[in-house]
């Protein structure tokens, strides 16, 4: 019985917080950008994003330890609309001769530029095995592998 | 999906033959549709129903009496109605279904369809269809293409048609393979219809013209002949594939896929009229249909698509569009500079540039050395400096601006170092209170009855404060945007009501950041947004004489025009607000407050006030500066230069761009600023607008 009940009870919270989830992407206005180089400035962000409508804020994801740009952002666009465009039309174009991906976010909140990879940056990556020279080389993990050897 | 049309009404009619009762119920349904889609001023959507409704004529669906009746209810508008604006909407109507029906009716009622033509030739014959051509022209010279208005260019199409009997070589007739089951179907007869009244109110799509960039000898031989401009078969293709386009805008990709696999009848080179219409809906005056983005990404999208054709016609097309930069609008000449850049940003600036570098002989502000340059700043936004130079050819490289860099005059070697510059630094690097600078920038007791020191001016004090949160916000774009608004309430105290301040801010933004256009016209935007500086004051600043040198470049008129569009956008919100707390859509939940309701109201009046200020002010500097321009040239015999191509076009632009919202105080600005007494070259443009929006 007791089982029974805290099974329910979990399931309850599990959809109440998709639910939320969901309305908070449906009117967002603010995008997730990733697979940048870690030379992109904001400057650059800018002038893409900008295409697509007024950009209120850019927020560049940093690496927590060396405070230096790690590949990421956020874009928040003063309109639905305008954040639409953005979605529909930059997705999968190129900034700094990259394909950068965009995907809706619930907004950006304090603690999210952070990298959260063990090395500090994102933790993609911690196990990219190719080097990618837009984004520090090999990944930390294999760079530390061949340290050792 | 109205570029199967043919699909469907042959459906229908197959339908209508097995079920007579169907048929009926779905005319009548599409009647009450169309005549909802006219109420709603949904245009386009009427127009596909108008044209699928009586395409069923065809089909014997409806009879012949009730198609040529329903053009007869918009011809009926025309022959009516007092604004030309409506006149030619219905025409537009009239002349796009035309091509579907023509033969049906000619081979049923051929002498009620040959009267109704020249009802329509009367029309055609005395309607205004030149004086406001001029501003919505993408190229204004006649050669090698002259940009037609397009319900004259459709009257030629249809004339052409016509004269070949009313047949087309264009639609699959697909009810001919079923014409004697067909034959036996019951037509319907569609009761009186009558095109909605109640224009007054109405929102009018906009008076277009045809977007011509290729011809024959621009097509490879052997890959078939471009349809002649002025038959019908060219407009149906390109009227098919805009549909086409358009409804699949929010996937540029899926788009690119259809149109790649887009079939026509017949051999023709169809890759060059798709690129002809994605690029005359990039560059449609006064506005793109969808974002100027859009388009560029569908042109990407098929570049890959079709990577043998498509990369070389887009090519071709570039080139074509710079040999004809000296007859092109302004605005295209700006979405040609961000498309082509944002392209070139997606294929690793790789481009012929050798190809250009002839332009580097022309005057300054010519309009290919102007693209170029125009250009090659763009390409840098998207990259960085040492990425262009890299790319470019020795000849180019001098075209490029310098890296961005940052210049403190206040603290320049070689001069004396300002003590209000190096206080002011201090206490912003150690992050005090922005009220703790206030003492700096008013010292007690700072007065010349006192005989203390020398004065500081206003106007230089806020020359200081600027530049110093520039040049400490110098990293990053974020890191100007924080200070900026951290120590707004210290500017705003600095500058309030202070026109020269206000102008000695903008200008010594300008002297900090010499060659970062990007970043002047982002802190531009802050200071307004943050209401330091109004409007009218960036205006004066763009005319002012310190921004002489500057006058001319791209990035000057898009903060102009970026400014009136957040006037227009807060318009909008506050729009939309209002109707959603008093409109008739309102939800139960919300009763009407009458206080919100009142300062929603308020709201409003300020805005329009703010645009109705912004359209005063800029038109009057314009007028000025190009009185003055004309004077110096009549008196010295000189022939009109580059610049007064370039500043004449932004007035044409803002007219055009703009044309909403200056329609509303279109007569107001006939009596204060474009009157009789000025110079006829000025006041041209303005008659041109009254006659686009008459």
């Amino acid at each position: 019985m007791n089982s029974g009940r805290s099974r329910k009870q979990l399931k309850y919270r599990d959809n109440r917080f998709q639910v939320k989830y969901d309305r908070l992407i449906s009117n967002s206005t603010t995008l997730y950008v990733g697979n940048m180089s870690f030379c992109t400035t904001e400057d650059q962000v800018l002038q893409l994003f900008s295409m697509a409508g007024h950009v209120k804020r850019i927020i560049m994801g940093i690496d927590r330890i060396k405070k230096t740009s790690c590949g990421f952002c956020f874009v928040e666009y003063y309109s639905r609309r305008d954040a639409e465009n953005a979605y529909n039309y930059i997705n999968r174009t190129n900034l700094d001769e990259r394909i950068i991906r965009t995907d809706w976010d619930v907004g950006f909140s304090k603690g999210r530029q952070y990298g959260r990879g063990r090395h500090g940056g994102q933790m993609r990556d911690e196990y990219r095995s190719d080097f990618d020279p837009g984004r520090g080389g090999f990944s930390v993990n294999m760079g530390q592998h061949i340290g050792i050897h | 999906m109205p570029y199967k049309m043919t699909v469907f009404s042959a459906l229908v009619g197959l339908m209508n033959l097995k079920n007579y009762s169907f048929g009926n119920e779905f005319i009548v349904h599409l009647l009450s549709t169309l005549c909802d889609c006219l109420k709603k001023t949904h245009w386009e959507d009427a127009q596909i129903i108008t044209i699928f409704l009586c395409s069923l004529v065809n089909c014997h669906s409806i009879t012949s009496e009730s198609c040529i009746s329903i053009l007869k209810s918009y011809l009926s508008v025309i022959e009516h109605d007092s604004k030309a604006i409506v006149r030619d909407l219905c025409f537009s109507f009239i002349l796009r279904t035309l091509p579907i029906v023509g033969e049906q009716l000619s081979n049923d009622m051929p002498d009620e369809l040959e009267s109704f033509y020249r009802a329509l030739e009367r029309y055609e014959n005395l309607r205004d269809r030149e004086n406001y051509l001029r501003l919505i022209q993408v190229w204004t010279s006649d050669k090698p293409h002259r940009q037609e208005e397009f319900l004259s260019c459709l009257w030629l199409q249809i004339k052409a048609l016509r004269t070949n009997e009313w047949n087309d070589s264009y639609y699959m007739r697909y009810e001919k393979s079923h014409s004697i089951l067909l034959s036996n179907s019951i037509a319907h007869s569609v009761g009186d219809f009558a095109v909605p009244i109640g224009f007054d109110m109405a929102e009018f799509p906009f008076r277009m013209s045809v977007f011509r960039m290729f011809d024959t000898s621009d097509c490879p031989e052997g890959k078939g002949l471009l349809p002649d401009k002025h038959s019908i078969e060219r407009f149906l293709l390109e009227q098919d594939l805009i549909w086409l386009i358009d409804k699949n805008y929010t996937d540029p990709k899926k788009c690119a896929v259809e149109l790649s696999n887009y079939y026509c009848r017949g051999n023709m080179p169809l890759s060059y009229i798709t690129l002809e219409i994605i690029f005359g809906l990039m560059f449609r005056l006064p506005k793109p249909p969808k974002i100027e983005l859009f388009y560029g990404c569908l042109l990407i999208e098929l570049c890959k698509a079709q990577v043998y054709t498509v990369p070389q016609v887009v090519a071709q097309a570039t080139e074509i569009l710079f040999q004809r930069l000296g007859s092109m609008n302004i605005a295209c000449i700006d979405r040609f500079v961000n498309w082509f850049a944002f392209h070139l940003s997606n294929f690793r600036y790789c481009w012929t540039w050798p190809d250009w570098t002839s332009c580097c002989d022309q005057e300054p502000y010519s309009p290919q050395l102007s693209f170029v340059t125009e250009l090659l700043s763009r390409c840098q936004s998207f990259s960085y400096h040492e990425r262009i130079i890299e790319i470019l050819p020795d000849e180019l490289k001098h075209l490029l601006p310098p890296a961005p860099k940052v210049f403190d005059k206040f603290s320049f070697e070689g001069t004396v170092p300002s003590e209000l510059a190096l206080e002011l630094q201090e206490a912003i690097k150690a992050r005090k209170e922005p009220e703790k600078l206030l003492p700096i920038l008013f010292p007690e007791g700072e007065s010349s009855e006192n005989g203390g020191g020398p004065v500081e001016s206003t106007e230089y004090k806020a020359e200081v404060m600027i530049s110093q949160l520039l040049v400490l916000g110098q990293r990053t774009m974020s890191q100007t945007l924080s200070l900026l608004t951290r120590f707004a309430p210290v500017l705003d105290q600095l500058v309030k009501n202070n026109e020269n301040a206000q102008l000695s801010l903008l200008n010594a933004l300008r002297e900090t950041w010499p060659t970062f256009e990007q970043r002047i016209g982002v802190v531009v935007d802050k200071l307004f947004r943050l209401e330091i500086v109004p409007a009218p004051i960036i205006i004066k600043w763009v005319f002012s004489r310190e921004m002489k040198n500057e006058f001319l470049k791209q990035y000057v008129w898009e903060i102009i025009f970026s400014t009136f569009d957040k006037l227009c956008i807060n318009y909008r919100v506050l729009s939309d607000k209002l109707e959603a707390v008093t409109g008739e859509n309102r939800s139960p939940e919300r009763s009407e407050d009458p206080a919100e309701v009142l300062a929603l109201q308020e709201g409003l009046d300020a805005c329009l006030g703010s645009q109705k200020a912004f359209i005063f002010t800029l038109f009057q500097h314009f007028i000025i500066t190009l009185s003055e321009h004309l004077l110096t040239v009549d008196e010295s015999g000189d022939r009109v230069s580059d610049w007064y191509r370039i500043v004449f076009g932004r007035m044409c632009q803002f007219f055009t761009t703009q044309c909403i919202e200056i329609q509303r105080h279109s007569k107001e600005l006939g009596e204060v600023l474009f009157t009789g007494d000025l110079d006829p070259r000025i006041i041209e443009p303005y008659r041109w607008f009254l006659a686009f929006m008459n």
